[in-house]
């Protein structure tokens, strides 16, 4: 019984505080900027979450404030995930290599599996000029849609039902009949 | 017979208990997916599922009071000239051979 007090405060303990814990995104930081438009509705560097449609078009434009001439750059959009896993990048969010534009802009075609409705995503950026980072951005998406709609969250649900029973028949002592 | 515990079970139970909780705070929304939550998730419920199969509280007979077997008295021999399979009295001990010559004690009267 004691084993069992000191287990659930251990939980609590690490539990709580991490769960409670929300990182304090700066949306972008430096000489960038950034926006998004999908259906209509546009999304800016400066607001740190947004909702988006599960399939759509993106107009994106991005650009640096400062500098000039040919130089070498480098950039990502990506998405973290915990570790020991990496990051995932973006669509065709990578460049690299020797440019003279300051600017950029595009369209980009996405439609997203359904599985992917319901979680907090945090995108990340960063664009570099010479070696040297000289913006990073951040900001928290979400899919619009139902999460209840989510045939992976139902079969996780499931799988996780039927892992707390097999757990629960792990306590009882080889040889019992109870 | 010694009752034991079924820790690789409760090890294995408690990762996959963890993994799938995971999914759920993932898929739910309820922990953002760069959260490290969902990495020591799965490891503290593998301990404690280790932990579990160890102890494994449920279904333990009680253990036999050892007081009883200790307050008895030490085990004694059977004596070879105890009564022994169906016998119901012991063998009348060897008499002393009567002499005949001998006469009877004389009486007091």
């Amino acid at each position: 019984m004691r084993l069992i007090r000191i287990l659930v405060a251990a939980a609590i303990i690490v539990a709580v505080p991490a769960l409670s814990a929300t990182a304090a995104h700066a949306t972008i930081k430096g000489p960038c900027r950034a926006s998004g438009t999908i259906n209509g509705a546009t999304y800016t560097a400066t607001q740190p979450s947004a909702v988006i449609p599960r399939t759509g078009d993106v107009k994106w434009k991005g650009s640096v404030s400062t500098g000039s001439g040919k130089r070498n750059i480098e950039g990502k959009v990506y998405l973290k995930l915990p570790p020991p896993f990496g990051k995932i990048v973006i669509g065709n969010g990578s460049w690299n290599g020797p440019s003279s534009s300051y600017s950029n802009s595009g369209t980009y075609h996405y439609d997203l599996p359904s599985v992917l409705v319901g979680p907090k995503f945090t995108l990340f950026g960063h664009h570099s000029e010479r070696g040297n980072v000289v913006c990073t951005g951040s900001i928290d998406l979400r899919i619009a849609g139902s999460r209840l709609k989510n045939p992976a969250l139902i079969a996780s649900i499931v799988l996780t039902i039927l892992a707390l029973v097999n757990l629960s028949l792990v306590i009882r002592a080889k040889g019992s009949r109870a | 017979m010694k009752q034991r515990g079924r820790p690789v079970r409760g090890l294995i139970g408690g990762f996959l208990l963890g993994i799938f909780l995971d999914l759920d705070l993932a898929l739910a929304g309820i922990v953002k997916l760069d959260s490290v939550v969902l990495t020591i998730l799965p490891i503290v419920l593998l301990v404690v599922g280790l932990l579990l199969g160890l102890w494994a509280p449920l279904g333990r007979k009680p253990e036999p009071a050892r007081t009883l077997s200790s307050s008895l008295p030490p085990a004694v021999p059977w004596p070879e000239s105890a009564p022994t399979g169906g016998a119901t009295s012991a063998p009348a001990p060897p008499s002393s051979p009567a002499t005949p010559d001998e006469p009877p004690p004389a009486s007091p009267v």
